[in-house]
């Protein structure tokens, strides 16, 4: 089998054409916008507009929108501004990693996509470098291109006429590698995708966190076709899809001999069957306004119900196809029926009245009769070919279902809003490898070698640290914003990111006026939500210690010496040191 | 080799294959597979060979037959970003397309209307003159006789207001709607206004028995209804928003909705005094517009009088204020009265945008008047100057008493509240 990996990095720069951060948020956004697109055709004017405008009647795109975190240019109301040069940098230092060609002149180019996913109806996509190299442990890989382009609005909901996208994503930079088919196994390709997400992570302007970094996989059997896994986001899956991926080739070979003979009769308008049906499906569907469609697939008894996959049959493949090209439910075969409350008696009566015999099937459509001719005429096509060339969604179970065609050349056009880019490729650094990163770190810092690569994976800048935080230790650095949240994960359920709030902790550390298990107790202060006073977990002076000491002892009349020691320890932990508590205390009693 | 060649370039150290494109020069352009472009020096060229020629263009035939039951409009092309496309010379965008093309992009019109199409210009609006108001009021004129019942004319945004403006004047009495539509996103994207503008002019056009000529623009950044707005009192209020145009010191007269609905929000905008259309084409040439500011000198005034200027239109900073009064600024006074007395006519409006210019408050606005200054009510600048421009052209004697009398619409007798529409935030 033939395997070529893509891979979608996003950056954590601001936004590559304008200058919002990229933040993607959760909370309410200010305000939405309604539009609709419209159908153009790319540079060389091959797109059939008419088809393509059918296609986009009637489709509302609702883009909600944050006043401090998203732009004009987001809501293509204004033009992009000059590409990020910082997301630039980066792609080159790719390029560099790489060993690839970098172009000349970077063309920033318009690529239609009319789902939506981009207020401007194109995503803005350049070509920075090409012909590199990967190596594996299978042997190198060639990558063909890198590419630097903004990431597509994110969907929230979707209704039968209206798709509402969140436009926080859109605009986010993308790094795009792109190998060759040169990959020949799954696990290959895992390891290809995992170096890739090495090496873009070693630049240190890698976006972390889910959704970050997506994989595509391309991938063709002999006989089959290239197909497009998207969205593949969970690297131990990837050999899964692919396995999968092929499996569905190969068993849609299979059975070519079979769906090349069949027929599609006439589609029939037989919502009157099914006039007092006791289906809810059926019931629920007709009172909506909608009708049941259905025709006859001549020899075609048993082929939707075979499977591809496990619990993965023929007419599930059919069934997603027409969801994605007619925008309905889905579809009905007879080889699962009786099934969703369809009597036998009703089945027989479609089949009589569709003229079905022994070794036909039918399949039922609910929808509009516009609908369910779009759906009639996508199966129709379907049937024609035996691997579609065709962009598929990688579902969480492993399989995939239809998104759309492989989208041609002919989608691509200048962006002329942006003038061509002349790449500086002078004066490019490589980025210290993470692996490198970890060696050096426990060698200058003297770290473990769980806790340097910890640091190094947690992306802690400890270089920048060690160099504002010179009194603080570097272990101290890497233990507070990595194991405490851990600690205080595991013992507390909670979740706080230290990361934000080392600069009120450790300037205090550094003067001495924090302790180490001070500054945890303000972690711990900061997880549970609390708005802790700096001032209750500082460094006690030594009349402030005397000071509470007495109170302690006051407070406790008549413990044994070590039954204070434990009061005075717990009610001053990390306000001075235990040695300290234990001198203090003696001195009173 | 001609654009659309596929060709296999050899550089000093690759190869690539791909369809030529046009590029600027020092540069060829491939599209390769995957459809991205690709610039290669032609310094680095060794060689470049035709695979295979470039296809013939195929001709686009098929306008769409005239469909029975559907009213025939005219549109008027003259540029702009409503119809534009990539300049492979300068990479920017041009207005390239033909009126037919422009047509073809909208599919959607055909369905409301039988379209007829003329091309007279293919300016982005900044480069038009006089003559191609004249040449666009013609073409209205001929489409009326013709029996076509409204005209649209796509024009550039930036001035489309004083076009606007400027047909109004000119055709007196107009009896077919005529509505001016631009688009702030090119056309030769998907996300482009330009379709719902056109669609929705069109609806309007057959529709609503409107007479006379206004503007049809997106009513806000969605998708989802249009206004159409008075001829005479709508400015871009926005570089780049798609809801840029703005009625100012007025109303909208409807608004119209994609799928054809319309609602008239008004009843008292200004309508044709009668069906007798009476074509008032002449423009003077020599008027000017002059903003005043701190530190101003009298230099484009004296050279205004020089030159034989006939009109100016002086916009002032506020309320009618003009830098004529402290010992400084007395030249600039000087030199406007010489301008008056060499029978220049001052038109004053403000910088303000929005409001009424009043000649009595300020003293200082008193002594403008005391030259001859006469204060344009609650005209905008841009009206103000085609106005002043088409009556010195088609009643020079009786400039003066006209132009602060209204006659399309152009000067409103009441500021009413609303009139100040600025978007709070």
């Amino acid at each position: 089998m033939k395997i070529g990996i893509e891979i979608h990095q996003q950056l954590a720069t601001k936004k590559l054409f304008c200058n919002c951060p990229s933040i993607l948020r959760e909370d309410d956004p200010d305000g939405s916008i309604v539009r609709r697109l419209r159908a153009v055709s790319g540079e060389s004017g091959v797109v059939d507009r008419a088809a393509e405008h059918e296609m986009l009647r009637g489709q509302a795109f609702k883009y909600e929108f944050y006043n401090n975190t998203t732009c004009l240019v987001e809501m293509d109301e204004e033009p992009p501004h000059d590409m990020n040069e910082e997301a630039l940098y980066v792609t080159l230092q790719m390029a560099r990693l790489l060993r690839m060609k970098v172009l000349d002149r970077i063309q920033v180019m318009r690529k239609i996509v009319i789902d939506g996913s981009n207020t401007s109806g194109f995503q803005r996509t350049a070509l920075v470098a090409r012909d590199g190299l990967l190596d594996t442990s299978e042997g190198t890989i060639r990558i063909d291109g890198l590419y630097l382009e903004e990431d597509a609005a994110k969907i929230v909901s979707r209704t039968e006429d209206t798709t509402t996208y969140r436009l926080d994503r859109l605009g986010i930079p993308l790094i795009e590698i792109g190998t060759a088919p040169d990959i020949t196994s799954p696990q290959q390709a895992k390891e290809a995708a995992l170096k890739l997400g090495m090496l873009l992570r070693s630049t240190g302007k890698a976006k972390r966190g889910i959704g970050t970094i997506r994989q595509d996989l391309n991938l063709s059997v002999p006989g089959g076709n290239r197909v497009e896994i998207k969205g593949a986001q969970e690297l131990k899956m990837i050999p899964v899809w692919l396995e999968n991926e092929a499996r569905r080739q190969e068993r849609l070979i299979a059975l070519w001999s079979r769906i090349k003979k069949s027929r599609l009769m006439d589609p029939a308008d037989i919502t009157t069957i099914f006039s007092k049906t006791q289906s809810k499906l059926m019931k629920g569907a007709i009172s909506k306004g909608n009708k049941v469609i259905a025709f006859c697939c001549k020899g075609c008894k048993g082929l939707f119900g075979e499977e591809l996959l496990k619990d993965y049959r023929f007419g599930t493949e059919l069934s997603g196809l027409a969801k994605a090209k007619a925008g309905i439910g889905g579809i009905i075969h007879s080889d699962e029926l009786p099934a969703y409350g369809i009597t036998p008696e009703e089945i027989t009566s479609v089949s009589k009245h569709l003229n079905c015999s022994q070794d036909d099937a039918f399949v039922i459509i609910l929808s509009s009769a516009e609908k369910a001719a779009k759906a009639f005429n996508a199966l129709k096509e379907r049937l024609t070919q035996t691997v579609p060339n065709e962009v598929r969604r990688a579902n969480p179970d492993g399989t995939s279902t239809f998104l759309r065609p492989m989208p041609g050349a002919a989608r691509m056009y200048p962006e002329t809003d942006i003038p061509l880019v002349i790449p500086q490729t002078k004066g490019i650094e490589l980025p210290e490898m993470l692996e490198d990163k970890s060696v050096r770190y426990e060698k200058q810092y003297g770290l473990s070698k769980e806790l340097a690569s910890l640091a190094v994976k947690e992306e802690i800048p400890l270089d920048e640290l060690t160099k504002t935080y010179r009194k603080i230790e570097s272990k101290v650095i890497v233990d507070l914003l990595v194991n405490a949240p851990r600690e205080i994960k595991r013992r507390f359920s909670l979740e706080v990111d230290a990361k934000a709030h080392l600069n009120d902790i450790f300037p205090l550390l550094n003067r001495g006026e924090l302790t180490r298990e001070g500054a945890f107790e303000l972690l711990l202060a900061y997880a549970k939500g609390e708005k802790p006073r700096i001032e209750d977990f500082m460094r006690l002076k030594d009349d402030q210690l005397a000071k509470e000491i007495g109170r302690i002892v006051q407070e406790n009349k008549g413990l044994p010496f070590n039954a204070l020691v434990g009061k005075a320890m717990q009610k001053l932990r990390g306000r001075a040191e235990g040695k300290k508590i234990v001198e203090a205390l003696r001195k009173r009693v | 080799m001609e654009p659309g060649t596929r060709v296999k370039i050899t550089t000093t150290d690759e190869e690539h294959e791909g369809i030529l494109m046009p590029a600027e020069k020092d540069y060829y352009s491939i599209k390769l597979k995957t459809g991205y472009n690709m610039s290669i020096k032609k310094q680095k060229v060794m060689s470049i060979k035709q695979i295979k020629a470039a296809p013939k263009e195929v001709l686009k035939k098929s306008r769409g037959g005239k469909m029975k039951g559907l009213k025939t409009i005219a549109v008027i092309h003259t540029g702009g970003t409503v119809a534009s496309k990539v300049d492979y010379d300068t990479g920017g965008v041009i207005a390239s397309y033909t009126a037919d093309d422009f047509v073809e992009m909208f599919p959607g019109v055909m369905k409301i209307a039988n379209v007829r199409t003329r091309l007279i210009g293919n300016l982005m609006s900044e480069d038009l003159l006089f003559k191609h108001y004249r040449l666009m009021a013609k073409a209205v004129i001929e489409e009326q006789r013709k029996g076509a019942v409204g005209v649209i004319i796509g024009h550039g945004t930036d001035t489309l207001g004083y076009t606007a403006a400027a047909l109004s004047f000119m055709l007196e009495n107009i009896s077919i709607p005529v509505i001016l539509i631009g688009a702030q996103r090119s056309s030769d994207r998907p996300s482009s206004d330009a379709g719902m503008n056109m669609e929705c002019a069109a609806h309007f056009i057959t529709r609503s028995g409107f007479k006379g000529v206004a503007v049809c623009m997106h009513e806000g950044m969605d998708d989802g209804s249009c206004l159409i707005l008075p001829a005479c009192k709508t400015r871009k209020m926005h570089t780049t928003r798609r809801d840029a145009f703005k009625a100012v010191n007025d109303l909208p007269i409807a608004r119209v909705k994609t799928d054809g609905t319309f609602k008239f929000l008004r009843k008292d905008y200004y309508k044709p005094k009668s069906d007798k259309l009476k074509p008032l084409l002449k423009m003077e040439d020599q008027v000017a517009i002059i903003r005043t500011y701190p530190n101003f000198h009298p230099d484009f005034f004296e050279v205004l009088s020089k030159k034989g200027y006939k009109g100016l239109v002086l916009e002032s900073t506020g309320l009618g204020q003009a830098p004529t009064n402290i010992p400084e600024n007395l030249p600039n006074y000087e030199a406007l009265k010489a301008f008056i007395k060499k029978g220049g006519v001052v038109v004053l409006t403000s910088q303000c945008i929005y409001g009424r210019v009043h000649p009595y408050v300020y003293s200082n606005c008193r002594r403008l008047v005391d030259i001859g200054v006469i204060f344009g009510e609650d005209m905008i600048t841009e009206t103000a100057y085609i106005k002043l421009a088409w009556l010195l052209g088609n009643f020079p004697s009786k400039v003066n008493e006209m132009i602060t009398t209204d006659l399309r619409g152009e000067i409103s007798e009441r500021t009413q509240a609303d009139h100040f529409d600025v978007e709070s935030s």
